[in-house]
């Protein structure tokens, strides 16, 4: 059974090759489910659909526009993932 | 397993495309032929296939429907422009129908789910649109858009199949000076302006482009993942191959953004021949590829590649060039191109066959005299935009409106029968750029160097993002709406870096020391920017009084951009101790 937390930590895992050194060296021990993925990290809106791509690779899933738009932390994203799965 | 096969060449039908006089004609001949658009989905799979046949009978239906709604003629149907085939069938069923379709965007950012529907709901009322319809994933949006506007119907595809057809309506397609389509492009998304295009100005433009730009033939064939709601991808891949009864493969940008190399899967297995983009999907698709890639791939048969819409990078394009090498791509397919909305789609093409061409000038005299001399040192590269195509009259003017010379850098102005009818109920935005005797400011500057076109600096002011244009008065007035930033104490502009790409930078003026303070106005800038326009900004608090002023008292974004990048080139020399400063100057 895959719960939330498992999946918000996954989910940060995937992150991780997005971000420059300088915002991970600011922001890695705060990084977690509340992390406001539209505003804290520095990140291209071509970027974060890159890292949308690789959740739905990796869960085999697909994210519906409507959800997206409704997303900003990583939480959010994992609510997605888990009910996409069931 | 998929039974689905996309639609032909045309192999039956002889190619036509001087003799149309409105879109409906052109769809109609192309509907005797095979080809047609096909669909592929986010996995590029095809989806969806629409022969120009299928889309005829579909659009005709459909026409009646909306003209039993009882619309007056002319009156505005907004179509959130997702690559669909719905955004064909209504753009077409408006042609039989005598309303004028508007493409409205369809990209929508992560976690922006409010600033999507208050700009559908801007551009709708500020066309004043009577009719609105969105592809299935876009319904709950558009739904939302259209509460607070008095709109005769709004909805699904499938809502408008339910309504009842009036078998005896006779359809009067638009032609000759009445609308063809708006085109939402030009203007701040805060006051969307909407270029209008008649059935004989498109025609025009239409025309040139298969004549002279592309030189079309039978055997071509379009693949394309540009956005519909911008004038490439409506113009260059739905108009242009259905004048010339050709096919045309979609991907979604969206698809393109998440796996752009479908893009060249999609062109390998079609034998694609024609393509564009700007320079940053050439980028991004050269930094994606996988080295597996160019033993599957065959892009032989890309015979124009064309780059446009934004500053044309030609190392960048040469990086592509290289990467594909082993798929047989051969990079004198790159055609560079100019254009805009306000002229349909294209004003030049540079020379097919023969790849781009870079002219090297002196960068000094550029900067002080606006004088284009080829030079070897000190040296700016601007890509060589091509021929003009004949039916422009042109010429390069200064601020006093003289005419300049050739190699002189000035405003670029054109005349001609592709030049539009006006920006759409808007007379005073009209007449600041278009004249009495049809002459059309592009704001764009440049120098000629005989027919052929060279851009030096896009649109004034305009900041040109991942090909996208962003209107430095939107970003100041979301700026504005901030905590702690004064009304006028903000400015936008762009500025280009050592490897030719575009950035924002938003110069805001502060008085506020506290640092704790400071830094969070700076988050919370930069969280407003990046939910509203998916953009990293580059943000420097100042002093007030820091922004430049013209004469009348108005922010000018340019001087401000000159005292950022002296500021910001100063402390990078002393960052590196570099002791001369000269190689900076020039912006």
């Amino acid at each position: 059974m895959t719960t939330l937390d498992d999946i918000a930590q996954k989910l940060v895992e995937l992150l991780m090759t997005y971000l420059t050194e300088n915002v991970k060296d600011k922001k890695i021990p705060t990084l977690g489910s509340s992390t406001d993925l539209t505003s804290d990290l520095e990140l291209e809106s071509i970027q974060i659909m890159e890292y949308v791509v690789e959740i739905e690779d990796s869960y085999d899933i697909s994210i519906d526009l409507e959800s997206l738009s409704n997303a900003k932390t990583i939480n959010d994203l994992a609510q997605i993932v888990a009910r996409e799965m069931n | 397993m998929n039974l689905l096969s996309p639609t032909q060449l045309n192999q039956t039908l002889p190619l036509a495309n001087t003799d149309f006089s409105n879109l409906a004609e052109a769809l109609e001949y192309a509907a005797r032929g095979e080809s047609g658009y096909n669909f592929y989905d986010g996995r590029g799979r095809l989806e969806y296939v629409l022969s120009y046949a299928t889309l005829e009978l579909q659009a005709k239906i459909l026409a009646r429907k909306l003209v039993a709604l009882g619309c007056p003629r002319g009156s505005v149907v907004g179509i959130i422009a997702e690559t669909d085939p719905l955004f064909h069938r209504f753009f077409f069923a408006c042609q039989y129908a005598g309303l004028i379709p508007v493409a409205l965007p369809a990209g929508v950012q992560l976690g922006a789910h409010n600033v999507y529907i208050e700009q559908i709901a801007r551009m709708l009322k500020g066309c004043n649109a009577k009719i609105a319809v969105a592809p299935d994933t876009h319904t709950t949006f558009l739904a939302e858009a259209s509460e607070s506007l008095d709109l005769v119907m709004s909805g699904s595809g499938s809502d408008f199949d339910a309504l009842p057809e009036d078998s005896n309506i006779q359809l009067k397609p638009f032609s000759g000076d009445e609308p063809a389509y708006l085109q939402f492009t030009s203007g701040s998304t805060q006051f969307p302006r909407g270029v209008e295009i008649s059935q004989a100005t498109v025609m025009a433009n239409l025309k040139d482009i298969a004549i002279h730009g592309l030189k079309l033939e039978r055997t071509d064939r379009f693949v394309s993942w540009l956005p519909l709601y911008h004038d490439m991808g409506l113009v260059g891949f739905v108009l242009v191959p259905l004048n010339s009864q050709l096919s045309a493969d979609y991907m979604s940008p969206r698809t393109f953004a998440m796996r752009p190399r479908l893009w060249l899967k999609i062109l390998s297995d079609n034998r694609g021949t024609i393509s564009s983009s700007p320079t940053f999907g050439y980028a991004l698709c050269a930094k994606r590829l996988r080295p597996s890639d160019t033993e599957r791939y065959d892009l032989s048969s890309w015979r124009a590649a064309c780059v446009g819409a934004e500053r044309v990078n030609h190392e960048t394009m040469d990086q592509f060039a290289n990467a594909l090498r082993d798929t047989g791509f051969n990079k004198n397919a790159f055609v560079a191109c100019y254009g805009m909305a306000e002229c349909v789609l294209a004003i030049s093409f540079s020379p097919l066959n023969q790849g781009l061409s870079v002219d090297w000038v002196d960068k000094f005299q550029l900067g002080t005299s606006g004088k284009a001399v080829p030079a070897l040192d000190n040296a700016a590269p601007y890509v060589d935009c091509g021929e003009i195509l004949p039916s422009f009259e042109y010429l390069v003017r200064d601020d006093d409106g003289n005419d300049l010379g050739d190699r002189q850098c000035g405003r670029i102005c054109i005349k001609g029968p592709a030049v539009m009818s006006g920006y759409y109920q808007n007379k005073a935005a009209t007449d600041e750029v278009l004249s009495e005797d049809g002459w059309l400011d592009t704001g764009d500057i440049g120098y000629l160097i005989g027919s052929h076109i060279v851009i030096t600096a896009r649109r004034k002011d305009v900041i040109i993002v991942n090909g996208i244009n962003i209107w430095p008065q939107d970003l100041e007035m979301l700026a504005e709406r901030t905590e702690g930033v004064r009304l006028g104490g903000v400015s936008a502009f762009g500025t280009v870096d050592e490897n030719q790409l575009e950035h924002a930078v938003l110069v805001v003026e502060t008085r506020d020391k506290d640092q704790s303070r400071r830094n969070h106005l700076i988050e919370q800038l930069a969280q407003a920017l990046s939910q509203s326009f998916g953009l990293k900004v580059h943000i420097e608090l100042t002093l007030p009084g820091t922004l430049r002023r013209t004469s009348s008292g108005k922010l000018s974004r340019s001087q401000t951009r000159d005292a950022f990048l002296k500021r910001s080139s100063i402390a990078n020399l002393i960052e590196q101790q570099i002791p001369n400063g000269n190689e900076r100057a020039h912006a």
